[in-house]
């Protein structure tokens, strides 16, 4: 997984990218990840979910895997020669038991 | 003697059905008394972080609008800010909304649970968007998403529920200096 540097692709959930104007749009960018649970990690959320409150465990892993597809994302923004993508958006959804796809899209733009 | 034989057959029954108990009940007692516990904590340290973070912004820095409440400054940056958070109620609130879904009508049961996982996961991105260096978080949405199903028919073990928590918004850096636009 190679990251994208900062700054070299601007990010935004609004309509446009503030302080900017946009001079072209390039179309829906996507990246998504499938992530399964870990056995291991799942026994302790279990005992956790005794008291419940937080699961560190599944935290941490979802927030990796959204990382991972947003960082998807930004490579198929940057392969169509954007610096910035625009309303960005999140969605998850469960696949089979104890998967979950994390999915990242929005609109890869020019701006000035 | 005859006494001694009614203790040992009293005592042959209440050892195994204390233990029965013990394994049955047991995990639910101890989830009650001590999930209350540890929820009425979470609780009490968030107020705390809540009031440290809002005394170090003018006003609350996140809102739901698509542009900067402040149209006078001149925006300088901007960029992604996320949060996320998963959450599960214990063993004891599943078990009560069991009960309760059996007559239907409001759960009260969770409402602390979910309200606290709302309340931290919007902390979390406060906290994010100080840390990052934002003045400000702008066009902020929440996201809700079911990662662990509760019990069904055929895994009676499995007693957790789990959701998850999801915050995002756009982070602001505006300049200190006010600049009147001309439109007025």
């Amino acid at each position: 997984m190679s990251v994208v540097p900062q700054g070299q692709l601007m990010l935004s959930n609004t309509e446009t990218i503030p302080g900017f104007t946009i001079t072209q749009t390039l179309g829906l960018v996507t990246g998504s990840t499938v992530r399964a649970k870990n056995v291991f990690k799942d026994i302790g959320a279990g005992f956790k979910s005794v008291v419940g409150g937080e699961l560190r465990a599944y935290t941490e892993l979802l927030q990796e895997a959204r990382n991972e597809a947003l960082n998807r994302m930004m490579q198929d923004a940057l392969s169509r020669n954007a610096n910035g993508v625009v309303n960005v958006r999140f969605a998850t959804s469960s696949v089979a038991g104890g998967a979950a796809e994390l999915f990242a899209y929005g609109t890869a733009v020019v701006v000035q | 003697m005859a006494e001694d034989s009614v203790a040992g057959v009293i005592l042959a029954v209440l050892i195994p059905v204390f233990f029965v108990l013990l394994f049955t009940l047991g995990p639910y007692l101890l989830s009650a008394a001590v999930g209350t516990f540890h929820q009425r904590g979470l609780q009490k340290r968030l107020e705390i972080r809540k009031q440290v973070t809002l005394s170090s912004f003018s006003t609350d820095p996140i809102h739901s609008l698509s542009r900067p409440i402040n149209v006078n400054h001149p925006i300088q940056g901007s960029g992604l800010v996320m949060a996320n958070l998963s959450i599960s109620p214990s063993w004891w609130q599943m078990f009560v909304v069991s009960i309760h879904s059996l007559f239907g009508g409001n759960i009260t049961t969770l409402d602390s649970v979910i309200r606290w996982g709302r309340e931290e996961v919007i902390q979390r991105l406060r906290e994010e968007a100080q840390k990052q260096g934002w003045d400000e978080v702008i066009n902020v949405r929440l996201e809700t998403a079911m990662i662990r199903k509760s019990s069904n028919a055929s895994n009676r073990k499995d007693r957790g529920a789990a959701m998850e928590y999801l915050i995002y918004g756009t982070g602001i850096r505006q300049s200190p200096t006010e600049v009147r636009l001309s439109s007025d």
